[in-house]
């Protein structure tokens, strides 16, 4: 079928139709799309060169200098190198940003910066405002690794560090000693409002303590009270199976019925 | 427990007249410290303040013959914990702690700034410098220079924590440098017999305000006190519990766990030992509050007053004040 390309000559008919007076005034997408035209090629042509990375996408048949695996050389091409394929070329490239290296290397290497809270729009600048990254800390942006990628890029460009890996490092260092301080300052702020008066609540590892403490309680009485019972078993072996013996076994089970209760009550 | 270490830091007398600071005394007012304050901030930031605190002291403890005849070490251990003699130990603290702070400051070759820091200072990149030119090593302190990279990692580890702590406090106070010492219990024969002491760790620390490190239980108060209530409470209860049925006490006092099985510990236990069991000897403090660096330095000026006050450590002062290693080993 041939390519339907009326839709894109609207401008142009509207054109010829202002023109001829069948309408008086031009609509209001006129000047708009008078601006910004639309595409009218529709042929794919093959990309020789990858726009992202500028190297060549055509694959010459080259034939290693070097022996293969059964000790000859190989000199023509099989039935499957002779296979022409074009895919690759008319494939759109893959964006590739530095950027995006520099993050997941960031976070792989700091996994805990990813449990920070952190607001959606943080990077897409909404706030209009124009971060000067010859700094690494901003107005108006909290310190995360974002910063670092940014800080590093900017060292880059400024000729600041040698090698991207370099900037990267020194970018790193600074984010550790920022990170530093403001966890002290953290704690120390913490230790102040105590010394003032503050009570605060217990910690998260306080409160496992407590739990973990209560359930070790019970365990130590029930241990206790089972030694006792071992102890006054083997200090007269006779008795073990008189039926005196079955009937405290009988109660001692249900006794151990409430523990294991209050135990699984605690830890609920 | 801290009496053993007084006469390491030599005994001193207060009349009513003048209550002597060892190194304040020594001072001159005309001659500030070399490149860390100006004449008038030198007088703000010390005499005026020693002046106050000396002359507040003295009015308290007016008529006390057995009070002003104590150093002011003795004054804060023995005041210091009590609620009634509060301002005491408060003013006595606070003094010697301004003193103390002084006396490891020899100055550093840097000129004052001309110019106070501005706001920028707040977002300014970091030092990154591993090296600094202030430190144990270079002026032969190798004792000290070991303890502190054994406690801390390293002396870039310790620079940071230290002087990070004192930026990071918002008022008055002042950071620590100290040597932890366990209670004889937990030392080796042989320090008991010699009545040495020796510290196994350094530390870095806060104190505030009229805080000071010989008073450290004061962090446990509010546990303290529960704890004596509940021990009056049982005390009462079990009196109670004698005259009407004294079996039935016996029978409680089987029940508590401290009877079986000793060695385990529960954690209110740990922490008191944790807690109650070790003293810490000061070696050296850095003052925080703004009356010492304002002046010369300005509002956004303290981490300009750190770093030279760093470049001003005169270690030689605090390796004196350092206490033996306490070797420990695994028998």
């Amino acid at each position: 079928m041939k390519i339907q390309a009326n839709a894109v000559n609207v401008l142009e008919r509207t054109s010829n139709y202002l023109n001829s007076g069948v309408i008086k005034t031009p609509p209001a997408w006129f000047n708009v799309v008078a601006k910004n035209p639309p595409r009218k090629k529709f042929t794919r042509e093959p990309k020789f060169n990858n726009p992202v990375t500028g190297e060549s996408r055509i694959k010459s048949l080259r034939f290693k200098d070097k022996v293969n695996n059964k000790g000859l050389y190989k000199t023509r091409a099989n039935s499957q190198d002779k296979v022409v394929t074009t895919n690759s070329l008319y494939k759109p490239s893959k964006l590739v940003y530095l950027e995006d290296q520099l993050r997941q290397l960031f976070y792989e290497q700091h996994p805990w910066e990813r449990s920070r809270p952190k607001i959606l729009i943080e990077n897409s600048n909404l706030s209009g405002q124009n971060y000067d990254w010859s700094k690494i800390q901003q107005l108006g942006k909290q310190l995360d690794g974002e910063s670092v990628i940014q800080r590093s890029l900017y060292l880059l460009q400024n000729k600041e560090s040698d090698s991207l890996m370099s900037a990267y490092d020194q970018a790193r260092f600074e984010f550790y000693r920022i990170r530093m301080e403001q966890e002290i300052k953290e704690q120390v702020s913490v230790e102040e409002a105590e010394m003032f008066g503050s009570v605060m609540g217990p910690s998260a590892i306080d409160f496992g303590i407590e739990k973990e403490q209560k359930v070790i309680s019970q365990w130590k009485k029930k241990v206790i009270k089972e030694t006792e019972v071992l102890s006054a078993r083997r200090a007269n072996p006779s008795e073990s199976w008189s039926a005196e013996e079955v009937a405290t076994k009988e109660s001692g089970t249900t006794e151990e019925g409430d523990g294991k209760d209050e135990i699984e009550e605690l830890l609920l | 427990m801290l009496r053993n270490k007084v006469g390491l830091l030599r005994h001193r007398s207060i009349s009513i007249r003048s209550i002597s600071t060892r190194s304040l005394d020594k001072c001159s007012r005309e001659k500030p410290i070399p490149g860390l304050f100006s004449v008038q901030g030198w007088q703000n930031g010390c005499f005026d303040r020693a002046d106050y605190y000396s002359a507040q002291l003295t009015s308290t403890i007016k008529g006390n013959e057995v009070l002003q005849n104590k150093s002011l070490e003795e004054l804060i251990y023995e005041c210091g914990m009590s609620s009634s003699k509060r301002n005491i130990g408060n003013y006595a603290s606070l003094l010697y702690n301004l003193d103390f702070a002084v006396s490891s400051l020899k100055g550093c070759q840097m000129d004052l700034p001309e110019n106070k820091p501005t706001r920028d200072v707040l977002l300014e990149n970091p030092d990154l410098s591993l090296n600094f030119n202030n430190e144990p090593n270079v002026t032969g302190n190798t004792q000290l220079q070991d303890a502190i990279e054994t406690s801390f990692g390293s002396m870039v580890q310790f620079r940071t924590l230290l002087l990070n702590s004192n930026l990071s406090i918002s008022g008055d106070g002042f950071t620590w440098l100290v040597a932890r010492i366990y209670k004889p219990k937990i030392q080796s024969m042989s320090t008991q017999v010699t009545g040495e002491i020796k510290f196994d760790e350094l530390f870095v620390f806060n104190t505030y305000n009229a805080g000071s490190p010989f008073t450290m239980n004061k962090s446990n108060i509010m546990n303290n006190l529960e704890k004596e209530y509940k021990r009056l409470e049982n005390e009462r209860n079990s009196k109670e519990d004698e005259t009407v049925t004294p079996s039935k006490s016996n029978t409680n006092n089987n029940n508590t766990p401290s009877s079986y099985y000793n060695e385990i510990l529960s954690y209110d236990e740990v922490k008191n030992i944790a807690i109650n069991d070790t003293t810490y000897v000061p070696l050296f403090a850095i003052d925080a509050s703004p009356k010492m660096w304002l002046h010369d330095y300005g509002v956004f000026g303290k981490k300009e007053y750190l770093n030279r006050i760093w470049n001003s450590i005169d270690w030689n002062v605090v390796e004196n004040r350092l206490p033996q290693k306490y070797e420990f080993k695994y028998n």
